[in-house]
C-alpha cells in the first residue's frame, strides 16, 4: 500500500505527460508579449510600410569596406547586394527560401540557412514580428545590460508546423532580441550563422543598432554593428532610406 | 568555505559547458581531422608518445587502468591527439562565408576540462539536414562517422530520416574508407545511433 500510491502518482504523471509533450503549445509569456507589443508600437511596425530600401557603407573589420543595398518587401522578401573591392555579392530571401549570386553564378541556399532570415536592417520588420505567430514561442529571459543601456532580452524560438523534429526546429529558429528599457527601441539581436554542410553546426552574429531615425513613422537605424562568435566582423552606415517605393517582386526571383 | 569551493566547482563547469557548445561536428574526415593511428603511415616515438611522419601528429597514450578479461581485456586509457582545430565554414548573408577554427566535437569520448585529450571509447558523430521535398520538408540525420577507441575515423554510408516526408533508405551502408566495416541504423525503438559491424 505503501507502494502504491507513489506509483499511482508517478503512473498519471507519466499519463498526463504524453498529451502535453503531443500537442506541443507554445509557451507565451505575458510578460515578454508586452514588452514585443509595445517595442512594435515604438518602431513603428504598423505604420502601413509595404517595402523600404536602404543604402550605405560596409566596413569589415579585416581592412575592406564597400557599399550594401538593402531591399525587403513585407518581413518575407529581403535582398541584399554588397559591393567590395570590384566584386558584387547578392543574397536574395523569399518566403524561406534563398540564393546567392556571385560573379554571375547562382547557389541556393540551403533551407535551414534561408528559412528564418528576416530583414535585419530596421528590426520592426525583423523575426520580432514573428511573435503573434501561433508556432512562435516567446519567453523573458530578463533585464540585462547591453552597453549603457538596461535591456529587456526576450528570446523566441519556434515549434515546427512541418514534419520537422522540434529540437531541429529551435536551433533553427531561435533568435534573441534585446529592448532598452526605457525607450523601448531594438538595441540589439541574436541569431546564427549556419554551416552549409549540417544545422547543429552554427555560431552566434549579434547586431547592435544605434543612431535611430524616424522615417516615414518607423524607427530607423542607421548604424548596425555586427559581431560573430563575439568579435566584430562589419559595421553598416545607412545613408539612404525610403519606404513604399514600390520595390518589385522580380527582385527576391 | 565550502560554499565557495561549489561555487568554483559550478563556474568552471558552466564555462566548460558554454565552451563545449560551440564545438563542430565533423561532417567528414580528411588531413586536417583524420585522428588516430593513420593507417600504412610510420610513426615515430613510443607506445607512450608517438608523431606521424606523415602529418606531424603528436599523439600520447597515457594507460590508466587495465583489467583482463576473456577474450578481451578492457581498460581506461587517456589518449591527447593534436588534431582537434577544425576550420569549419558559415553562411554569412552580407557577404562571403565566414571561415572560423573551432574544437572538435568529441562526443561520449571527450574530457570536459582538457582540451585535446579523450578517453578510449567509441562513438558516432552524425549531423541535421533539411531539405523541401514534394510540398513539404525532409529532415535526414546524415554524416555519420563512427569514431573507434583508438580515436579513428570511418565516415559511414548510412543516413536516417528524422521526418515522415521523403523517407531515405539507407540504414545500412559501409564504411567509405573501404576498411570493412558496416554502419546499420537501428529501428526506432532502439534509439538514433547505429552501430558497426564487420563487412560481409
Amino acid at each position: 500500500m505503501r507502494l502504491t500510491r507513489p506509483a499511482l502518482l508517478l503512473l498519471s504523471a507519466f499519463l498526463i505527460s504524453i498529451p502535453v509533450a503531443a500537442q506541443q503549445q507554445p509557451r507565451k509569456d505575458p510578460q515578454a508579449l508586452a514588452i514585443l507589443a509595445q517595442c512594435q508600437a515604438a518602431m513603428g511596425a504598423s505604420a502601413g510600410v509595404r517595402d523600404t530600401i536602404a543604402e550605405g557603407t560596409i566596413a569589415f573589420e579585416g581592412g575592406s569596406s564597400g557599399t550594401i543595398t538593402i531591399k525587403s518587401k513585407g518581413v518575407a522578401q529581403y535582398r541584399l547586394d554588397v559591393t567590395s573591392n570590384g566584386k558584387q555579392v547578392t543574397n536574395v530571401f523569399n518566403g524561406g527560401t534563398g540564393h546567392r549570386q556571385q560573379d554571375g553564378k547562382r547557389t541556393d541556399l540551403p533551407v535551414w540557412v534561408a528559412q528564418y532570415q528576416r530583414p535585419e536592417h530596421i528590426p520592426a520588420f525583423s523575426r520580432i514580428a514573428d511573435f503573434v505567430l501561433p508556432n512562435t514561442n516567446v519567453a523573458y529571459v530578463g533585464l540585462e545590460d547591453v552597453g549603457s543601456r538596461k535591456a529587456h532580452h526576450i528570446w523566441l524560438w519556434s515549434l515546427p508546423t512541418d514534419g520537422t523534429p522540434p529540437e531541429v526546429e529551435k536551433l533553427l529558429s531561435e533568435f534573441h532580441v534585446f529592448i532598452d528599457a526605457e525607450s523601448l527601441l531594438v538595441v540589439k539581436t541574436q541569431n546564427y550563422l549556419f554551416s552549409p554542410e549540417i544545422i547543429e553546426n552554427r555560431i552566434p552574429v549579434e547586431n547592435y543598432y544605434w543612431d535611430y531615425r524616424t522615417v516615414g513613422g518607423v524607427a530607423v537605424p542607421f548604424r548596425m554593428v555586427r559581431v560573430v562568435s563575439g568579435k566584430k566582423h562589419s559595421e553598416i552606415v545607412v545613408t539612404h532610406v525610403a519606404l513604399n517605393v514600390g520595390v518589385a517582386d522580380s527582385d527576391f526571383q | 568555505m565550502p560554499a565557495m569551493r561549489l561555487f568554483l566547482i559550478c563556474a568552471v563547469a558552466c564555462a566548460v559547458i558554454s565552451a563545449r557548445a560551440q564545438d563542430v561536428i565533423p561532417t567528414k574526415v580528411n588531413d586536417q581531422n583524420r585522428t588516430g593511428g593513420l593507417p600504412f603511415s610510420t610513426s615515430i616515438g613510443t607506445d607512450v608518445e608517438s608523431v606521424d611522419v606523415a602529418g606531424d601528429n603528436l599523439r600520447v597514450h597515457i594507460p590508466i587502468v587495465s583489467i583482463p578479461g576473456r577474450g578481451m581485456n578492457s581498460g581506461l586509457v587517456l589518449t591527447y591527439d593534436g588534431r582537434f582545430w577544425l576550420a569549419s565554414r558559415y553562411v554569412d548573408i552580407h557577404g562571403n562565408y565566414i571561415y572560423q577554427w573551432k574544437f572538435e566535437s568529441r562526443g561520449a569520448a571527450a574530457l570536459s576540462s582538457a582540451i585535446g585529450w579523450r578517453k578510449n571509447v567509441g562513438y558516432f558523430t552524425h549531423g541535421t539536414k533539411k531539405f523541401s521535398c514534394l510540398n513539404n520538408t525532409a529532415t535526414y540525420l546524415t554524416n555519420y562517422i563512427y569514431i573507434d577507441p583508438d580515436g579513428g575515423k570511418h565516415p559511414l554510408a548510412v543516413q536516417g530520416a528524422a521526418s515522415s516526408a521523403c523517407a531515405v533508405q539507407d540504414a545500412n551502408g559501409p564504411d567509405l574508407g573501404g576498411e570493412g566495416m558496416w554502419g546499420m541504423m537501428p529501428a526506432e525503438e532502439e534509439g538514433q545511433q547505429p552501430r558497426v559491424g564487420e563487412s560481409a
